[in-house]
């Protein structure tokens, strides 16, 4: 048993390494980009709407669009955007707001078809793991259950207990002199010409590969609509179904039939396609799913135009 | 379940408390259900498989045990060696045959058409089939008798640590010991290997994979300075994986007090094709000179017949890794230059004698190096058309530098490049230089003072862990 006594002075010095690694536990651009968004939300104590969602929200409904479909001006809007932020992020985030007695006349979200199914990645744990109010946390516990593999959630929990380091952060790719080494290669030095254009993200929706983000959408939902009386969720166009791809084109009626199911116990919630009849084509888009700067204000129109359409 | 995955951190800790405080027949219990647990949580229906390639080799190793009528014998050896190879037949090799089979047709101008099961194939099918078979095949050549205990025997035909990327364990050498499993010792050396298998795998293996992935994905394109990189990249990428998973299971197995045979012994130090299948995956090739190369008569038929057996063990060694064309021409590539290297023995005993050998070795083990990467191309490649463009590219590499320096910068791969050539240098390099591999690096390890042994584990499981991908590619042996 003594010779496990010298455990301690390591694992001591392994700590100290991982807290100055992770500046604390507060480097690395995934977790830069949650801290970033509760500041906004902090400082905009006074704003009547809240906008929630991922990248593909923030370049589309910035707050002057949205304050020109509602008649607010900008410094009424709150970007509560985060990068890489999907239902179970979103949740996390609005029941850190439901818990800090925040209040909205209304609240959108962007919603992607890919965004459904599970898309499992760690730092999708550390986002919620961030926000989720500690009264809150069993709720979240009980939710990975529904994930396809929830061992490897709490797991990766586990792992971001124990070091701020963890890989999700990606603090060594971002901190470290030699981090870029073990960052994905990104040129295309290997063979002549330009590389294809990467494939629009999708989902195949089915029971299991939905069972997750189901449980945290229903979950969003009902937070939502504590929140703010009116909920708007804005469905947003990606690549694959502006250009009629058949492998996406297919997934369009499951993701608009989940998305009806788990809205329709709550009637504050409404949806606004910006799918169909959008005027956009595939070359609008930079990649599978983000937008070109020409694209932009096409989109923006066609959002009033549907904002106009909509119940008063 | 993953090795390198925090769900499966959890249930190694949870089975080795509950090996900690159980004794006899529950111990073996608790293992046997880990293992059932472990093996279903890839898929609940495999399960099925393995139960019943363990009943069928267990009833025949008891009829083995009861009769000396030669006949009966024989007859049992083939409903073992037939169930077990039909098992495989059927989930791994049916639709890769009635596909091959119709191509031939329609190659002839016959037009046809079959129906394919599209089965899923069972995790480790061929690594325990062939653990099974080698125990009715020990019974029935005398060499071993059979267990009377069903629960030692289905414990070692699931084992978890071996299950699913071997070692592929002899029943003389793993059976004793699940016998008598609480005689075993725990071994904190496992805890060395574990750490080194981990970082080889999480940090070496899955970062290269990359690169790897990147220059095999359209071999038309890429050119052959490029896919040389991404050759020397999979050289790495599967010895790192491999063998970072067989230091994984004989690790934890130290953990139980069992002793897995080793697979690798630095198998990039090999001087030719005999010394490599001495180095590696020393379990599958031991099988196959035992049960396949030497009942077919081994070196014991005359040169020619030798050849020819060398050719059918190797090319049935490489059908094994996989139902594709590129894996037959894989396991024939070897089985050629096996045969070529069994006449010029003459010449590798001359080069290792004397001062020369010093000098020639690490010359032999960079051009044998180069040889194997021509292999391991075959090994990657994504189809047969594949096979011929990379390897016509590899003997005859092209590249545009111009375009490639632009393409670095522009990616901003400078960093990435260069962590590549390390591992490349590291691993194989070291494999030239030093011929040691991890058994013989822990028991290094073992022998420095606690603090050293602690930080250095901790240190690796702490790289792995930082360090590793954020969306970690699986065990490249787990696909066989």
């Amino acid at each position: 048993m003594k010779r496990l006594l010298w455990i301690i002075p390591i694992l001591a010095a392994f700590c100290w390494l991982d807290h100055r690694l992770s500046d604390g536990r507060t480097a690395g651009n995934r977790r830069g980009s949650v801290t970033r968004s509760l500041a906004r939300l902090a400082d905009g104590a006074d704003a009547r709407i809240l906008v929630l969602g991922s990248s593909t929200t923030a370049e589309l409904l910035k707050p002057p669009v949205i304050a020109a479909a509602t008649g607010r001006t900008p410094a009424d809007v709150v970007m509560g955007q985060i990068n890489g932020c999907h239902h179970g992020c979103t949740w996390a985030e609005a029941r850190h707001l439901r818990a800090a007695g925040r209040r909205f006349e209304a609240v959108f979200v962007g919603v992607n078809l890919f965004q459904q199914c599970e898309h499992d990645h760690s730092k999708r744990v550390m986002q919620q793991l961030m926000m989720t109010p500690a009264a809150d946390l069993p709720r979240l516990l009980a939710t990975w259950r529904h994930a396809e593999q929830p061992l490897r959630t709490y797991g990766r929990a586990a792992g971001m207990a124990l070091s701020g380091a963890y890989a999700d952060t990606r603090v060594a790719q971002y901190r470290l002199g030699a981090g870029k080494a073990f960052r994905p290669p990104r040129g295309r030095w290997f063979a002549p010409g330009t590389a294809p254009p990467a494939p629009t993200p999708g989902c195949e929706y089915g029971p299991k590969t939905t069972a997750l983000k189901a449980a945290f959408t229903a979950g969003l939902l009902e937070t939502l609509s504590a929140l703010a009386p009116r909920v708007t969720l804005v469905l947003l166009p990606d690549r694959g179904l502006a250009g009629g791809e058949p492998a996406q084109m297919a997934q369009l009626p499951a993701f608009r039939a989940l998305i009806d199911r788990l809205a329709a116990p709550h009637p504050a919630v409404e949806v606004l396609d910006l799918i169909a009849g959008n005027p956009i084509t595939a070359a609008g888009f930079r990649d599978g799913i983000h937008l070109t700067p020409e694209a932009v204000p096409g989109q923006v129109a066609f959002f009033h135009k549907q904002m106009a359409m909509r119940r008063p | 379940m993953i090795f390198t995955t925090p769900e499966f951190v959890l249930f190694a800790v949870l089975v080795f408390g509950a090996w900690r405080l159980t004794r006899g027949v529950a111990r073996k219990a608790l293992l046997l259900g880990a293992s059932y647990a472990f093996y279903a949580s890839w898929n609940p229906w495999f399960l099925g498989l393995i139960l019943v390639s363990t009943a069928i080799d267990f009833g025949v190793g008891q009829a083995l045990g009861r009769t000396e009528d030669a006949t009966r014998r024989r007859r049992l050896l083939w409903l073992s060696v037939g169930a077990n190879l039909g098992i495989l037949a059927v989930f791994k090799y049916f639709d890769f045959f009635v596909a091959s089979a119709v191509a031939g047709l329609q190659a002839l101008g016959i037009e046809a058409s079959a129906p394919v099961l599209g089965v899923v194939l069972p995790v480790g099918i061929s690594f325990y089939t062939f653990q099974t078979m080698s125990y009715t095949i020990d019974i029935y050549r005398r060499q071993l008798e059979p267990t009377p205990h069903l629960l030692d025997f289905a414990l070692f035909v699931a084992y978890f640590p071996q299950l699913v990327a071997g070692p592929i364990e002899r029943a003389r050498h793993l059976l004793p010991q699940i016998a008598a499993v609480d005689r075993g010792r725990f071994d904190a050396s496992g805890f060395g290997l574990i750490a080194l298998g981990v970082f080889k795998k999480a940090v070496i293996a899955d970062n290269v994979a990359r690169l790897v992935d990147l220059t095999y994905a359209d071999p038309t394109q890429t050119y052959g300075w490029a896919l040389w990189i991404g050759t020397y990249a999979f050289a790495v990428q599967i010895y790192c994986d491999f063998s970072g998973y067989s230091d994984i299971a004989v690790g934890l197995s130290r953990l139980l007090g069992i002793d897995l045979v080793q697979n690798f012994e630095a198998p990039y130090a090999s001087r030719g094709p005999t010394e490599l299948w001495r180095r590696w995956h020393i379990s599958l090739s031991t099988w196959l000179r035992d049960y396949l190369y030497i009942p077919l008569g081994g070196n014991r038929a005359g040169p020619t017949r030798t050849q020819v057996n060398l050719m059918i063990t190797m090319l049935l060694g490489g059908l094994w890794h996989g139902a594709a064309g590129n894996y037959i021409l894989w396991g024939a590539f070897h089985g050629g230059l096996l045969a070529i290297a069994r006449p010029l023995r003459p010449l590798g005993d001359w080069m290792d004698t004397g001062p020369r050998r010093r000098i020639l070795n690490p010359i032999r083990r960079v051009l044998f190096f180069h040889v194997i990467c021509l292999g391991w191309a075959l090994f990657r490649a994504e189809s047969l058309t594949d096979c011929g463009t990379i390897v016509s590219k590899l003997l005859a590499p092209e590249m545009e530098w111009d375009v490639f320096w632009a393409g670095v910068a522009r990616g901003g791969d400078q960093a990435y490049l260069a962590m590549v050539g390390v591992c490349v240098l590291a691993v194989v390099g070291w494999q030239i230089v030093c011929p040691t591999d991890s058994k013989r690096i822990t028991a290094w390890l073992w022998r420095r003072p606690e603090p050293v042994r602690f930080t250095v584990v901790l240190l690796l499981l702490y790289a792995a862990m930082i360090l590793a991908p954020e969306q970690p590619p699986p065990f490249i042996y787990f696909q066989f």
